[in-house]
């Protein structure tokens, strides 16, 4: 799977989660999103899980500081 | 309050001017705040010191480790221990005579002599916002979040700050080692904005929660012979007096930080404004709630994400329970943290529900409506965190909707409670600063106007002098 395609299901995924209309970037973080709480973002992460079809680990988890991160996780994930 | 005393006054204007005439150096400025930090601590706490030296070494040294290990089954082991070294001085000196009792009520039930003895230990200064930051740390290299803290001067600077070592904010490593390794230099800004915060703080704390705090205590001690409007302020009155006492604590802390150029975690975002349980919490404590959701709740939600919204509903409900536990050694806080976790719980699983609602109507009623909600059912559920015991709790509840004189007179004055929800009204205009009254931006002769203000009521109270000790000094 390329990143493009893992970016553009994961931001596609992201939107849908939270509800998100404004645009969507690498950078994006919790602190700049009102509803990605600890309560969606477990919601988020099932999600992820489901759609790309991996199971990530909780240190990967962990260590997600943006949508960047994830991208990155997801694709070790894919190769 | 030791904050306003005369001793802490003084050893804060010594501290401050010998800081920022020392070398501009990272290295020399930790140093002498490490030597500040075990002053503050000796002075206050001289017979506990050695378990601060105790927690701070161990976790400075032994955490290390679980990172440079490479097999997961053994760095879970490892983390496991370090995990139990932390709980056990915890357990020692805050939850032993707690566990004890809830043993020798087992064996009674069994009809069995009690065998365990009550004994009488005083709560170490600090200990449970020193030992979460520790534990944060091992916890955070475990996870490789963090890289291992080399730099020792900057780790115990951090560690034994003084502003926040008896009541935090509680600390992260990532957070706040960055800050102690880089060269701190003088800000008339920040300075001038620290002492704003310190101000704001202690006006929070003496004029207001502590006023509130007297007649709090005389309703909650005789409110089986008062009227039923005084049992309602009185339950309003500790909703609000805990509010501006802890926050109060907390934005001087933050302040003093500021003093000496350091940025401590934001502990309050105006948490009344919150429109759910689960909103107030982000913004109520969240040195602790960051915690609690980082160490607690997320690895036991993760584990359990199959099971998707029960799975979030059976983490908020253990995560709070043991957020309640960390408050006391009581069932008391047990049953406040777990009633949260259930409100939490409920709120995620009808977070649908809630929007299909809000669609219906105009935001601002909504979110007015939810906000009122959330702030009575708050107030109400404190009346548990309040109470010495469970019993005393229900009969409160019992006093309160079973008393008659909803509209007769209390008995004493309200005059500081109005004041305070006066101050909550400006801290809505003011919601987007960091703190109720931060004033930066504002001219010169009102931000002086506003200081004088403070500092004549706070020192003409009647509190300055006799001070209550912050609510938080309990936990």
């Amino acid at each position: 799977m390329e990143e493009t395609e893992i970016r553009s299901l994961l931001f596609e995924i992201f939107r849908n989660t939270f509800d998100y209309t404004l645009p969507v970037t690498d950078d994006l973080s919790a602190e700049k999103v009102e509803k990605w709480t600890s309560f969606t973002h477990t919601v988020f992460i099932v999600e992820i899980e489901a759609r790309f079809g991996i199971t990530l680990s909780l240190r990967e988890v962990a260590r997600f500081r943006n949508l960047g991160d994830i991208v990155i996780a997801i694709k070790k994930h894919k190769e | 309050m030791f904050f306003t005393s005369t001793y802490f006054l003084i050893y804060l204007l010594i501290s401050f001017c010998i800081y920022w005439v020392l070398p501009k150096k990272a290295l020399i400025q930790n140093l002498f705040l490490v030597f500040t930090g075990y002053v503050f601590y000796c002075y206050y706490a001289w017979n506990y010191v050695l378990l601060l030296l105790l927690v701070t070494h161990f976790s400075y040294f032994y955490s290390p480790l679980i990172a440079k290990v490479q097999s997961e089954t053994k760095k879970k082991w490892m983390l496991a221990f370090a995990i139990a070294v932390y709980l056990s001085f915890l357990v020692y000196f805050k939850y032993l005579n707690f566990f004890g009792g809830i043993w020798n009520d087992l064996l009674a039930l069994s009809g069995a002599q009690p065998m365990y003895h009550l004994i009488h230990l005083a709560l170490p200064l600090g200990i449970s916002f020193y030992t979460l930051h520790m534990m944060g740390y091992s916890i955070d290299l475990y996870y490789e979040t963090i890289d291992p803290v080399i730099d020792y001067p900057a780790f115990m600077a951090g560690a034994v700050f003084f502003p926040s070592i008896s009541s935090g904010p509680i600390e992260r490593a990532g957070h706040i080692v960055p800050q102690f390794k880089a060269t701190r230099t003088f800000s008339a800004k920040l300075l001038e904005d620290g002492i704003n915060q310190v101000l704001y703080g202690i006006f929070k704390k003496v004029v207001i929660a502590d006023s509130i705090g007297t007649f709090v205590d005389y309703v909650y001690a005789r409110y089986a012979t008062l009227p039923a409007s005084a049992i309602i302020i009185g339950i309003l009155g500790y909703s609000i007096q805990l509010y501006f006492d802890f926050s109060g604590y907390s934005d001087i802390a933050i302040g003093l930080g500021k003093l000496f150029g350091i940025r401590l975690f934001t502990n309050f975002k105006y948490p009344y404004f919150a429109t759910s349980i689960s909103a107030l919490w982000r913004r109520w404590h969240i040195s602790l709630t960051t915690w609690i959701m980082t160490y607690i709740f997320n690895p036991i939600a993760f584990t359990y994400r199959k099971k998707k919204k029960f799975g979030i509903f059976y983490a908020a409900v253990i995560a709070f329970l043991l957020s309640g536990l960390w408050h006391g050694a009581n069932w008391t806080f047990v049953v406040w943290g777990a009633l949260h976790g259930c409100i939490i719980g409920y709120e995620l699983i009808t977070v649908n529900t809630r929007s299909k609602i809000a669609a219906k109507m105009p935001p601002q009623i909504y979110n007015t409506l939810s906000a009122l909600l959330t702030f009575i059912v708050w107030t109400l559920i404190l009346v548990i965190f309040r109470a010495d015991s469970l019993s005393q709790a229900a009969d409160i509840y019992g006093s309160l909707f079973s008393a008659s004189g909803l509209f007769s007179s209390p008995g004493f004055s309200v005059m500081f409670l109005i004041l305070a929800l006066g101050f909550l009204i400006i801290e809505w205009f003011m919601r987007e600063k960091e703190y109720g009254l931060q004033m930066a931006s504002f001219p010169i002769y009102i931000r002086l106007a506003v200081y004088i203000i403070l500092i004549v009521c706070f020192v003409t109270s009647d509190n300055f002098y006799h001070s209550k000790a912050f609510l938080y000094f309990n936990y």
